[in-house]
């Protein structure tokens, strides 16, 4: 009995102390503010992750296939190839949506006004995105196995849709979307 | 004080000496303008300290001032950190609702997670025993919400000075091994020469960190970006993390 609860408050003390020293290193290296300005957002498309689109495309296999000289292994190893693209594509996605949030973080702390409904949606969208994303990786490690075939293409298409919904986003005439209480 | 062990008299000799210096140094700085709670805080500490050399260590006169100054100091603790946290969030408009509903948040939680240990506790039959049972929890409470206002800091991009992160890390540790040595005597554990020894030790080496960590250059905040942003910026950024996230969502065919 001593033993155990010996051991029971020193896993609490070492999990509290670790804790403890993960937040004030954190605390005490600062926030990195880089390439966090209005600039960068105006700047930000997703244009860039257009490629992502035919990464993943059994057509390229199948017309490979039609040609002479064509091996599965070389099916093989063309979309393992694709696929270490396609997950840096997506590491960039997710260091972009960080740099986005920093940025959101920024507006919120340095508004003169109250923004609580603004952190809220950022909050949520941040959760949203980490969830997403795992799911992702997960069926990008599950296509080797033939498991996640399917969605392979969705994941391409709603990349896609992504990209013309942001399109039709900076076409003029749109109607505005409200987020949270007014700017400024 | 001779009836105190001899470890203890040294730490004792060598709390009030920090104490003293730390009071000193914090007047003679004037952050005890700024940190008004921490200083009387620090005061009530070494008043305390001098209780062993005025009255008999055994006597019922030292029982009932030892419960008295640990009540009064319990309560101050619980002031220096919700003083910190006001210190932190003042003029920060754009986080004030956020920030409250989040230490509402917090302090419920904190104040539910202290409550469970209340069960292995023995009844008390003593004054101190009675000071005891209230004490754990609430230092249990402060631990849990030095955490999670750490996390809430480490979030936001909220300028920090160097005195406030040094205030709440000696605070951690302060209340964690307290707690800890509470919590012990609680459930029975005869260990008051150690458990003292503890307090003792830790007070210490809080007061030393604060001595040298402590400084009128440590106001001086890190702010991250002093930037005005234009109207329609948030909403901008707001419909590009639903665009990225919209496209994750129909990937996954939902």
């Amino acid at each position: 009995m001593h033993l155990q609860l010996s051991l029971s408050i020193l896993l609490v003390l070492a999990l509290l102390a670790g804790c403890f020293a993960g937040l004030f290193w954190k605390l005490t290296s600062g926030f990195d503010a880089s390439n966090c300005t209005a600039e960068w957002l105006d700047r930000f498309s997703l244009e860039s992750y257009a490629p992502m689109e035919r990464l993943l495309d059994w057509r390229d296999v199948d017309f490979l296939a039609a040609q002479p000289g064509y091996t599965p292994q070389i099916a093989r190893r063309l979309m393992a190839e694709r696929r270490k693209v396609f997950a840096e594509y997506l590491r960039n996605l997710a260091r972009d949506f960080n740099r986005l949030t920093r940025l959101g973080k920024l507006m919120i702390v340095y508004s003169a006004e109250d923004r609580e409904e603004f952190a809220r949606d950022l909050l949520r969208q941040q959760l949203l995105f980490y969830a997403e994303f795992c799911a992702v990786r997960v069926q990008l490690a599950l296509i080797p196995l033939g498991w996640a075939d399917a969605d392979t293409h969705a994941l391409v298409a709603a990349l896609s849709a992504l990209r013309d919904q942001l399109l039709l986003v900076s076409t003029p005439g749109r109607p505005e979307v409200s987020h949270g209480q007014a700017p400024g | 004080m001779h009836q105190l062990p001899t470890e203890q008299q040294i730490l004792l000799a060598l709390e009030i000496g920090t104490l003293a210096c730390l009071c000193v140094r914090m007047w003679r700085s004037g952050l005890h303008k700024i940190y008004t709670s921490f200083f009387v805080y620090l005061v009530l500490q070494f008043l305390q300290a001098l209780i062993p050399f005025c009255v008999p260590f055994r006597s019922p006169l030292y029982r009932d001032l030892y419960v008295l100054s640990r009540m009064l100091i319990l309560i101050f603790c619980a002031l220096v950190v919700l003083e910190l946290y006001t210190v932190v969030l003042h003029d920060l408009g754009g986080i004030a609702g956020i920030a409250r509903r989040y230490i509402k948040v917090t302090l419920a939680l904190g104040i539910a997670l202290s409550l469970l240990p209340l069960g292995f506790e023995k009844a008390p039959d003593t004054p101190t025993g009675y000071l005891f049972i209230l004490e754990r929890p609430i230092l249990s409470t402060l631990v849990v919400l030095i955490l999670l206002i750490s996390a809430f800091l480490v979030y936001y991009p909220i300028p920090l000075g160097w005195n406030v992160i040094a205030c709440l890390a000696g605070y951690a540790v302060y209340c964690s091994a307290v707690a800890t040595t509470v919590l012990l005597e609680n459930m029975g554990y005869s260990w008051n020469r150690e458990a003292s020894n503890v307090d003792m030790g830790v007070c210490v080496a809080c007061y030393v960190f604060w001595l040298f960590a402590l400084s009128r250059r440590g106001e001086q905040k890190r702010v991250v970006v002093g930037h005005q942003w234009n109207p329609g910026d948030d909403q901008r950024l707001m419909m590009q993390l639903e665009a990225i996230n919209a496209s994750l969502l129909r990937s996954r065919g939902k």
